[in-house]
């Protein structure tokens, strides 16, 4: 913890001097001026939203020259990745879970990720593995933190990751090629041009390793090999009349080569076999600017992600396990947008329907949703800020649902701007929660659904695999689960007391509840194996403040520091806690006495403490820039030792780690830029909780403009 | 408030008087405490452990149709000797609070084996299990209180569970560390 302490000591010195400081730099001023899209589902400056946004800009990512998206999101202040738990201590097992993103406290799973404002779906026990995103053609990332089922529905709980590829503008030809640790090769190309009314943008990349492997005593390698290729292309056709028309479509493909030791009542085995994840997508929008400033965007959106796997017994060559996962959505929406004097307005119509069929699943199940969602955004004397905002949603297995939202913001005067927003989230239960129909072949435990879950007891009754005196009819099927709900409050002060430092402040509180967990039936199978299903039982809360300072010391140096502080409970374990229902146990005496408040710590895999400071160095003249992050994350919980059942004991933390990247980059005339790179340069390795780390990794890139090459000869020409 | 501590101080010393006076007249002797180890398959279908509190220790598995074991334990899965699973007449209550508080066994509610796989001590009431870390904990403040298989009465609980050194993905053997206070002269009191 001193090193923490250290660390703001030095960092808040540092703001003390900017104070001092006048150098008059406008970069940072500019950043707020940026367009975002994501928190009102209208153009608005970033300086003005009422709603907390964090904007990663194009220029910010190609700084890290990373190709991983799971890296850039990494570095921000507040959001932490997070290997799902299902996915942790695999033992050379192939982790098809991936990580996802921890968003105030809350599960990957509550964070609805975007691109291009439309979601990506295909999560595996609540996690959608950001590898299916290629950083390489994205304009900007925007992360809107807090509840923003108002706009966006179902899973925007946490908050939203809106990722925005290119607009092209003029022609443009570059090529990065990657080289890395662990047989890393990235190569991508990106053209775009404009002719007329016509606007084109094509990307492809291609991502191959060979995987890592932090813990040599397990057979099999930690990360398999993989190959992944994406392809994007993107047309933009201007109408006359202010009209345009958008069609993208993109393509990622993962194959990657499985090889690891299973053991089959006794006996280990080696299996090889391929895992393939496929994701399409294409949308196309229609935009047009009618007279009074109404604008009317259609829409249609389609995706289809698949992740099948074929494993098969090394020597026998005989099929061990075959898993087959299949979703796709089908999306048109309408959206009005009427700006009049003060007060803008927005509403939309929209139809999702969505099929998923997985072979851990009772069968194929198709969902349909329709939606309506309006918003109004009134400016008052110029400094005020009000929104308020409401998304009802119909979804065909479950009862209407509205979300409303209201914010509001000011400035107070040039230095000071504050936002306090309020908003209802929901998650509907997912198809494995409600649907799951699954057996362990070789411990011969049971999951299944909670929708399904009469059904499927009566057939395991048939089939002699439970007793035949157990009442089956006290469980119900259909819509037994209800969605999870939160209500979530922010509350925001920016303070820019110069152009060239920013210090913001959010402080949060999400409260949740009917969330879902996995119990226990209250008999056994007569295997003597447990069945599990779901039901709400937990009401949580997570609260905390997230605040982070950007100071422009000079053209040559730039600052940043952020830094979270977050608190993340289970309600009926606090109220349990009170009626002295938690005992623990002494580990060397084996004495039992009550938790105390005072000693429970909350939800697993929570850190109290992150920080990040990050350092960058621009030496114009020499077109040199070298870039130093420093992220910390804070111990948190991860397992039960003490008999309490609940986190408690210092023995069930993992102490915090630092996490230290570098970049240095070298402009050369006009075409041509080399980076060098370390990510993790103090070599931070878990293999058991965070096997998504890959240890120290050295990365060279080599990025290539080739439209100045082009205009060159096109000059001469 | 003073008053009453020293009230309830006063009832508390009577009762120890009484029952050391009892012990005197040798019609009652103190319950016995120990804290031994049970060595249990990590199996679902292998062998039980037949427990004797009276001997305190392991009976051979030829007896599992007598009343020489009070319970049996494989896994997880309790067996409590009476109806179902033997010819006793053992009953088991599995009540929360601290171990030591406990002083007398109740008379009546103990419940028992009504029939194969519907057990007495329900699976899963009585541990954690983090199924991502794979950490296997006896909860704290589970007491286990039994009417043994003759009808003598005696509480437990669970301190620890550990493996034998195994190779291979999963253990052989669970060791279960118990402490247990057993009444052999038929009445309820578990005062040492």
């Amino acid at each position: 913890m001193f090193q923490i302490s250290q660390f703001f000591t030095i960092f808040f010195s540092l703001v003390t001097l900017a104070v001092q400081a006048q150098v008059a730099d406008t970069i940072l001023i500019k950043q707020l001026d940026n367009v975002v899209i994501t928190a009102t589902r209208s153009e608005g400056k970033l300086g003005n939203i009422a709603i907390p946004t964090q904007l990663i800009t194009s220029q910010m990512i190609k700084a890290t020259g990373s190709l991983r998206l799971q890296d850039i999101l990494q570095e921000q202040t507040g959001l932490t990745i997070m290997n799902s738990p299902l996915g942790i201590s695999l033992a050379g097992f192939p982790n098809i879970f991936g990580a996802g993103i921890q968003m105030q406290g809350l599960d990957p799973a509550y964070t609805l990720i975007m691109i291009d404002g439309e979601p990506l779906v295909g999560r595996n026990a609540g996690i959608l593995k950001l590898g299916r995103v290629a950083v390489g053609n994205i304009k900007q990332i925007e992360i809107v933190k807090g509840p923003s089922s108002s706009l966006y529905g179902a899973d925007a709980m946490a908050g939203v990751v809106n990722i925005i590829t290119e607009k092209p503008v003029k022609e443009t030809v570059s090529a990065q090629l990657q080289y890395a640790s662990n047989n890393t090769l990235g190569i991508s190309g990106n053209y775009t041009n404009r002719v007329n009314k016509t606007a084109i943008q094509l990307f492809l990349n291609r991502y191959s390793t060979s995987g890592y492997d932090l813990d040599k005593t397990i057979y099999g390698k930690t990360v398999d090999p993989y190959t992944d290729n994406s392809y994007a292309i993107k047309l933009t056709q201007y109408i006359s009349g202010d009209a345009q028309f958008v069609a993208s479509a993109r393509f990622f493909g993962e194959r990657q080569s499985n090889n690891y030791l299973v053991s089959d009542q006794g006996a280990q085995q080696v299996v090889v076999g391929t895992t393939r994840e496929r994701d399409y997508s294409v949308n196309l929008q229609y935009i047009q600017q009618l007279e009074k400033a109404i604008k009317v965007t259609s829409r249609l959106y389609y995706n289809r992600y698949s992740n099948n796997s074929d494993v098969f017994v090394q020597k026998t060559n005989l099929p061990y396990d075959t898993l087959r996962f299949l979703q796709q959505v089908i999306k048109p929406e309408i959206q009005v947008e009427k700006a009049a004097g003060n007060s803008k307005f927005i509403s939309g119509l929209g139809f999702m329907s969505e099929s998923v069929d997985a072979s851990r699943y009772d069968s194929k199940h198709n969902f349909t949703t329709i939606y309506l969602f309006s918003q109004e955004e009134w400016s008052i004397a110029k400094r005020f800020n009000l929104i308020a905002g409401v998304r009802v949603d119909k979804r065909n297995d479950f009862n209407w649902r509205a979300s409303p939202k209201l914010a509001l913001s000011g400035k107070l005067n040039d230095k000071i701007f504050m936002s306090a927003s309020i908003g209802l989230g929901y998650r509907t239960p997912d198809v494995r929660q409600s649907y799951a129909s699954f057996t362990n072949a070789s411990v011969g435990y049971s999951l299944l659904g909670a929708a399904i879950l009469r059904t499927a007891l009566e057939k395991l009754k048939q089939e002699g695999q439970i007793d035949q005196s157990v009442n089956t009819f006290i469980y119900n099927d259909n819509t037994a689960l209800k969605p999870e709900t939160s209500i979530g409050i922010n509350f925001g002060v920016r303070y820019t007391p110069f152009t060239n430092l920013i210090i913001n402040a959010n402080i949060f509180r999400n409260d949740m509840k009917n969330l879902i967990d996995r119990f226990t039936l209250p008999f056994n199978k007569t295997n003597g194996q447990l069945i599990y299903s779901y039901h709400n039982v937990n009401k949580v809360y997570t609260e905390g403040i997230s605040t982070e300072a950007t100071w422009n010391i000079n053209k040559r140096f730039m600052v940043s520091g952020g830094y979270q502080f977050l608190i993340a409970k289970d309600k009926d374990v606090i109220n349990g806690i009170r009626q002295n229902k938690y005992y623990k146990r002494d580990p060397v005496t084996f004495k039992t006495d009550l938790v105390t408040l005072k000693e429970y710590g909350g939800l697993l895999y929570r850190s109290r403490d992150a920080a990040n400071v990050k350092l960058m160095y621009t030496l114009e003249t020499s077109h040199l820039s070298g870039w130093l992050r420093v992220n910390y994350t804070g111990k948190y919980g991860y397992t039960e030792t003490n008999g309490s059942g609940v986190l408690d004991a210092d023995s069930e933390y993992e102490p915090g780690f630092f996490l230290c990247n570098l970049t240095m980059s070298k402009r050369f005339p006009k075409n041509l830029e080399l980076q060098a790179g370390i990510d993790n340069i103090l070599n931070y390795k878990q293999p058991f909780l965070m096997p998504n780390l890959a240890g120290r990794i050295f990365f060279l890139n080599l990025n290539i403009d080739f439209d100045k090459i082009l205009h060159v000869k096109k000059q001469k020409a | 408030m003073k008053k009453k501590c020293l009230l309830l101080f006063g009832s508390a010393a009577i009762s120890i008087l009484i029952s050391c006076s009892k012990s005197v007249t040798g019609t009652q002797l103190p319950a016995t405490e120990n804290t031994t180890s049970i060595k249990v398959n990590f199996s679902p279908s292998t062998s039980y452990a037949f427990f004797s509190f009276k001997n305190n220790a392991v009976v051979a598995n030829t007896d599992s149709v007598s009343s020489k074991w009070d319970f049996a334990l494989r896994l997880t899965t309790f067996l409590v000797n009476s109806n179902a699973s033997g010819p006793g007449t053992a009953g088991a209550i599995l009540q929360d609070g601290i171990f030591d508080n406990v002083t007398a066994a109740p008379t009546s509610g103990y419940a028992y084996d009504t029939a194969v796989n519907k057990f007495a001590i329900k699976d899963g009431s009585w541990y954690t299990y983090n199924n991502t870390t794979h950490a296997f904990v006896p909860k704290a403040g589970k007491v286990f209180i039994f009417r043994t298989a003759d009808n003598r009465y005696a509480k437990m609980e669970i301190l620890e569970a550990t493996y034998d050194p195994f190779t291979g993905p999963s253990p052989d053997k669970i060791n279960y560390k118990i402490r247990f206070v057993y009444q052999g002269n038929g009445s309820t009191s578990l005062i040492k």
